[in-house]
């Protein structure tokens, strides 16, 4: 028995040493990673004996570019490579993109040669964490790969010396698009550099402008459920309890489907009316005080309406383990009238199949509702923001390139290219001279596919409401919902995409957050479908437990945030 | 199992027993006749059915159609194929080397081997470290990082261990004297005995090869070439439910499309599950075979 | 000497094996062959002569042995073993850009973060009882249906069942997630029946007392025919001759099944059982992620499902490998009680 235990106790030391030895020695790839890699000079230019006056040049790695007539940079063939989310459409047809037409003749174009890392769909998030543990980073990492999945976001990654820090090569000179773009917009002008003063969105595609931002999210109704009420279209709160309990009366079993992709609780469409979020950060009337929904006072009214509807079988028992496709056949069932949701599904599940073959079930948009006539939205979600960001590693060896190419993403042609593809192949104009786009079915042929846009390049979402309303999305995209998204305020909305948190106020927050939002849904639903019965006192609990749950300390990190938002 | 005695209360017994294992065929036969019924209906009236599927929504060949078009199902099938082929090769031949070795008596070191094997089953140094070591092996991007790491099951070890522990003493004694080594009484003698337990594993070994994506997706970042069909697969099941952002644009895809995509889903499953179902009757015969074990005479 | 030999008898764990009359023969001829093996073994000298001696011995006895084990142990040390210095990232602020080794050492306070949860008892407890309900209801069913297959005559009809039994195993967990809150919603046809059975109102799957239920429930209708293979392969092992033995002693269908079929397959039985004991803490967030919704969160909520809520938007590599850290911990010491009980009663073990 001694020896036995003898040896076990050998075996694991002399395993262990072997261990220690192994992972102390051979601690792979955890070279120094100094931030400006770039400091060896590189064969992308040795600047020519006559330069011109108007080559772009970037002392430090001793790049030099120039300009072709139209103005786009020409970077001497130089390879760059990208990480980037590739989209569903394609996985089939490229393993790359860089085998699409557009991306060709971008290629062509800035004398370039791009290459792709593409995480497999759905592990992007593994792929990503993997990528940066290695030691071969891209040059570029697009569609928001920082801020989705590097813990800290791009704070955080530039203070770890994993991104370069291109402020300096912003100039008139070498980015005249983005900063005519972007930066003269004073919607965007806090937002285009971080907390820091870094410029950290060259290359961020825009969405929406002062005159037309949009949604693609709205609250419908069937046409014949409300006829048959006798009723005008609601406004109000009131209105629409009133017209839901006709439509039951009428034998619509559940007049107002919701489910579980939640658009109704992220839209705010039913919060707007009681002035707070339904689920998340907001602005308070004064522009300047940060407040969280769920926490409010108002909250316990907005409670009580759907909690209040949910218990007269207005609303459908079932939403939170439903999808989509079930919510448009309830309704093309007659089982439901009124739903709201992404307007992209309304036409596959609903529009198609359904209303264009059987108009007496059209649908009809309805305003957002509020609690008095007369009364205001400051909460839209709308698509006013920036987003899709694009980073620069400190790894590569050509920087200025990098800006550079960034930069001809603002061009109107290569631009007018990513959102349409080549005409022909993703595109066909219309009668009105504006792009259509090519629908993808499954005839569609692989040339057609090669040619057709490539929409996470897309710059800025078409913002002319005219060319919106009528030739892009005017088949069965309920052009009601999107007139009334246009007209209201986002004035309230907070929008992360503006603020950076200090490496604290992020470890508080990943420590709290999960918590709070476990207990916040929870609660949610169990007011609503009244398992938990909601009372002055019951919610007075339920606000002492979100305290509890660090809810203000949260709260005041955003603050804090917002107003070094509001100082830069 | 008796044989031929009959007696009333045993006719009983056999008759309700056969019953019962008719309805346990049901209740497990239903879930993949859901997937079959789904794949072959019309994808428009599938979208509009809520509840349990008994039959085909309209019968239609789309779904199978799509499939069949898509050259990433056929890439992922040949590349699974050959992970399963040569992948269960491997993962046999060190198993049953380890399975021996730790199931013969009476040398030093066995027990502690033993501890360790099982030691890994709960510590790991998880995903970032592996992909490192696989990464300075100079594995990844090739088809040894999915053949490889992961290829030991100690799961599968200990039950074939247990399979070669229980082979009659006196037969392997007698060989040993008669001057075999440790290989000849592995493939002469302890192999020919386990065949139970080898089909059994192989099984196993087969069907999580089949189903494998998880090293694929870590280490072949590069190489969607050499992607399994699990992992297309996964590709065609992501729902992008999560729209916030800039990008709440329309799709480019047709109606007809997007609702083609649930039937194709279901299509696929049953394309890519139909042939290691056809793997079990094939090793069946070898379960039978195994009852030689108890009837040797000491 | 006189203990090792007592230890061997005791760790011996078979596939089948022999009972009554045959196991008394057996220990005879293990005496037998003990006896042997102390005359043929090379006899060492009484004193406590030098470890490395003996294991250098050891090596020459056993060379070709070692040799076959060789192949495995370099695959374990350098799959397993090499990266096991990751677990370090649990003790750390793991950042990936700047590797293991110079990641920020925080000692507990990973762990703190788990324990300090307001959900972490609860997710626990959820993991556990789940386990445990898997554990009484589901693992007895793939013996008792492999036993009662193995009653079928008719082989085709056998061959047939046993065909069809394991297929659900391979539906992918996705669709046989849809299809179950299909079925437990409030116009799934099982809420029905349930609701019409008993006095339960209401969807089936928005209610947390009724979400451990649909969940065992479920995962037992998926898996029992593929859990019952390895006791299918094991049964094969049992001697016809005893069972025609034991009719003409006059034995019945349930005698028989209670005093030959069970023990012969029950060395396979405590094997699967200890093995069982070794993943309480560890349930695949998969399943549970698609059938919860919050109003279930108090009996659904487990640890891989909060884990994974959590690192959706936080990738905090830290915080994951110090929860499977300390769940592998509490596995692996149920593991090892299992397997020692399992010891003290005459039974086989792992180790």
């Amino acid at each position: 028995m001694k020896r036995n235990k003898c040896l076990v106790l050998f075996t694991t030391c002399l395993l262990s040493f072997c261990l220690l030895l192994v992972s102390c020695g051979g601690s792979p790839s955890e070279d120094s990673k100094d931030s400006n890699k770039g400091e060896k000079s590189t064969s992308a230019g040795s600047p020519p004996a006559s330069e011109k006056e108007d080559a772009l040049t970037y002392k430090k790695t001793g790049e030099s570019y120039t300009r072709d007539e139209q103005g786009y940079p020409q970077l001497k063939g130089v390879t760059l490579k990208i990480w980037m989310p590739i989209a569903k459409e394609y996985v089939d047809v490229v393993t790359t993109y860089a085998e699409m037409d557009v991306v060709k003749k971008w290629m062509e174009t800035c004398d370039v040669n791009l290459k792709f890392a593409h995480p497999p769909l759905g592990q992007e998030a593994a792929n990503f964490a993997v990528m940066i543990a290695g030691d071969e980073l891209p040059d570029m990492i697009f569609s928001n790969g920082i801020d989705d999945y590097y813990p800290g976001k791009s704070t955080m990654a530039y203070e770890d010396g994993l991104l370069f820090d291109y402020t300096k090569l912003v100039s008139k000179k070498n980015t005249p698009l983005f900063i005519k773009k972007v930066a003269d917009d004073p919607y965007f002008t806090r937002a285009i550099k971080d907390d820091e003063g870094r410029i950290n969105t060259l290359g961020v595609a825009v969405s929406g402008s002062e005159e037309s931002c949009t949604t693609m999210f709205g609250l419908m109704t069937r046409k014949d459920m409300l006829e048959a009420t006798g009723m005008d279209v609601p406004v109000t709160i009131d209105d629409w309890y009133q017209m839901l309990k006709a439509m039951k009366a009428n034998g619509v079993e559940y007049p107002l489907i919701i489910d579980g992709d939640n658009y109704w609780k992220t839209r705010n469409t039913f919060s707007n009316a009681y002035g707070i979020s339904a689920n998340d950060y907001y602005i308070k009337d004064d522009n300047k005080t940060i407040a969280y929904g769920p926490y409010e006072d108002a909250y316990y009214d907005y409670l009580s309406t759907m909690s209040k509807w949910y218990a007269e079988g207005l609303i459908n028992p079932d939403f939170m383990n439903q999808d989509q496709q079930q919510t448009w056949s309830m309704i093309a069932d007659g089982v439901g009238a009124c739903t709201v949701n992404h307007l992209y599904n309304y036409n596959p599940y609903y529009y198609m199949p359904v209303e264009s073959k059987d108009p007496s079930k059209a649908m009809v948009a309805v305003d957002f509702p509020v609690l008095k006539k007369g009364d205001t939205m400051r909460l839209m979600v709308t698509n006013r923001n920036i987003g899709n960001r694009k980073y620069i590693t400190v790894d590569t060896e050509y920087p200025l390139a990098c800006v550079l190419l960034l930069d001809s993403l603002y061009d109107d042609d290569l631009e007018f290219m990513f959102s349409n593809g080549i005409e022909g192949l993703g595109y066909t104009m219309s009668e009105n001279n504006y792009p259509v786009i090519n629908t993808i079915t499954a005839d569609t042929t692989d040339e057609e596919l090669l040619g057709s846009r490539i929409y996470p390049l897309e710059i800025e979402s078409d913002s002319d409401l005219d060319y919106l309303l009528t030739d892009k999305y005017c088949f069965g995209a309920q052009v009601g919902c999107v007139q009334f998204g246009v007209k209201q305020s986002y004035e309230g909305i907070l929008g992360e995409w503006r603020l950076n948190y200090t490496s604290e106020e992020s470890e508080t927050i990943s420590k709290y957050d999960t918590d709070l939002n476990t207990y916040r849904d929870e609660m949610m639903l169990k007011f609503i479908t009244g398992q938990e019965k909601l009372t002055e006192s019951s919610f007075d609990a339920y606000r002492k437990k979100m305290k509890d749950l660090k809810m203000e300390e949260l709260i005041a990190i955003r603050q804090a945030a917002y107003d070094r938002y509001l100082n830069r | 199992m008796s044989k031929i005695h009959g007696s009333k209360s045993e006719t009983a017994f056999r008759v309700i027993n056969g019953l019962f294992m008719f309805i346990l065929a049901g209740i497990t036969l239903y879930p993949l006749l859901y997937v079959v019924f789904g794949s072959f209906s019309d994808p428009a009236k599938l979208s509009r059915f809520r509840g349990a599927l008994l039959k085909p929504m309209g019968f239609s060949l789309k779904g199978y159609e799509a499939v069949f078009s898509m050259k990433n199902f056929w890439l992922g099938y040949r590349n699974t194929l050959f992970y399963v082929a040569a992948g269960t090769a491997i993962s046999m031949l060190l198993t049953i080397l380890g399975a021996y070795a730790l199931s013969v008596k009476g040398y030093m070191l066995k027990k502690p081997v033993m501890f360790l094997i099982v030691f890994t089953m709960y510590f790991s140094g998880g995903m970032i470290p592996t992909y490192l070591v696989v990464k300075q092996i100079g594995f990844v991007d090739t088809i040894w990082s999915v053949l490889i790491p992961g290829c030991i099951s100690v799961y599968n070890l200990i039950v074939l261990r247990s399979s070669f522990q229980s082979i009659p003493r006196n037969l392997i004694e007698s060989a040993s004297i008669d001057g075999a080594g440790h290989i000849r009484i592995l493939f002469r003698i302890v192999l020919p005995l386990s065949s139970a337990a080898l089909a059994t594993i192989t099984l196993f070994y087969g069907a999580s090869r089949w189903g494998a994506w998880y090293s694929a997706m870590v280490y072949l970042p590069n190489r969607r070439d050499l992607y399994p069909l699990q992992m297309f697969l996964r590709e065609l099941m992501v729902t992008e439910n999560n729209m916030d952002a800039v990008a709440d644009e329309f799709s480019t895809e047709s109606a007809n499309f997007y609702l083609l995509k649930n039937v194709i889903k279901y299509a696929a499953v049953i394309v890519s599950t139909v042939p290691i179902l056809c793997l079990y009757p094939f090793l069946q015969k070898y379960f039978i075979k195994g009852v030689l074990v108890g009837s040797l005479k000491e | 000497m006189q203990e090792t030999t007592f230890c061997v008898l005791h760790a011996v764990s078979s596939f089948p094996t022999l009972t009554g009359r045959e196991s008394l023969q057996k220990k005879y001829k293990r005496r037998e062959y003990n006896i042997m093996q102390k005359m043929t073994t090379v006899s060492v000298p009484a004193k406590k002569s030098g470890f490395f001696q003996k294991l250098s011995k050891d090596f020459k006895q056993y060379k070709s042995l070692y040799l076959i084990l060789l192949p495995v142990l370099i695959y374990f040390i350098i799959f397993c073993y090499w990266p096991m210095n990751g677990v370090i990232i649990a003790f750390k602020k793991y950042k990936p850009r700047l590797g293991v080794m110079d990641s920020k050492w925080v000692g507990l306070e990973n762990f703190q973060q788990y324990f300090g949860s307001a959900f972490f008892k609860r997710t626990v407890s959820n993991t556990i009882l789940l386990n445990l309900y898997n554990l009484i209801f589901g693992f007895p069913v793939p013996i008792l249906f492999a036993i009662l297959l193995n009653e079928v005559q008719n082989k085709a009809y056998k061959k047939v069942i046993q065909s069809i039994t394991y297929l659900p195993h391979f539906v992918t967990t996705v669709i046989v997630a849809s299809m179950i809150i299909q079925f437990t919603n409030s116009e799934g046809f099982i809420t029905y029946l349930v609701n019409n059975l008993t006095g339960h109102s209401g969807s089936l799957i928005s209610d947390a007392s009724m979400f451990r239920r649909i969940f065992v429930i479920s995962g037992i209708w998926q898996s029992f025919g593929w859990n019952s293979i390895i006791y299918m392969a094991a049964l094969t092992g049992i001697n016809p001759d005893l069972y025609e033995a034991s009719y003409i002693d006059g034995a019945n269908k349930f005698r028989q099944i209670w005093h030959i079929t069970l023990p012969g397959i029950m060395p396979t039985i405590v094997i699967m059982l200890i093995l069982a004991c070794g993943s309480i803490m560890s349930l695949g967030w998969e399943k549970a992620f698609l059938l919860q919704s919050p109003l279930t969160y108090e009996t659904s909520d487990i640890i891989s499902t909060f884990v994974y809520r959590k690192g959706f938007k936080e990738q905090d590599y830290s915080y994951s490998t110090a929860v499977d850290l300390f769940n592998s911990v509490i596995n692996l010491l149920l593991l090892t009680l299992a397997n020692s009980f399992s010891k003290r009663f005459g039974e086989s073990s792992l180790w």
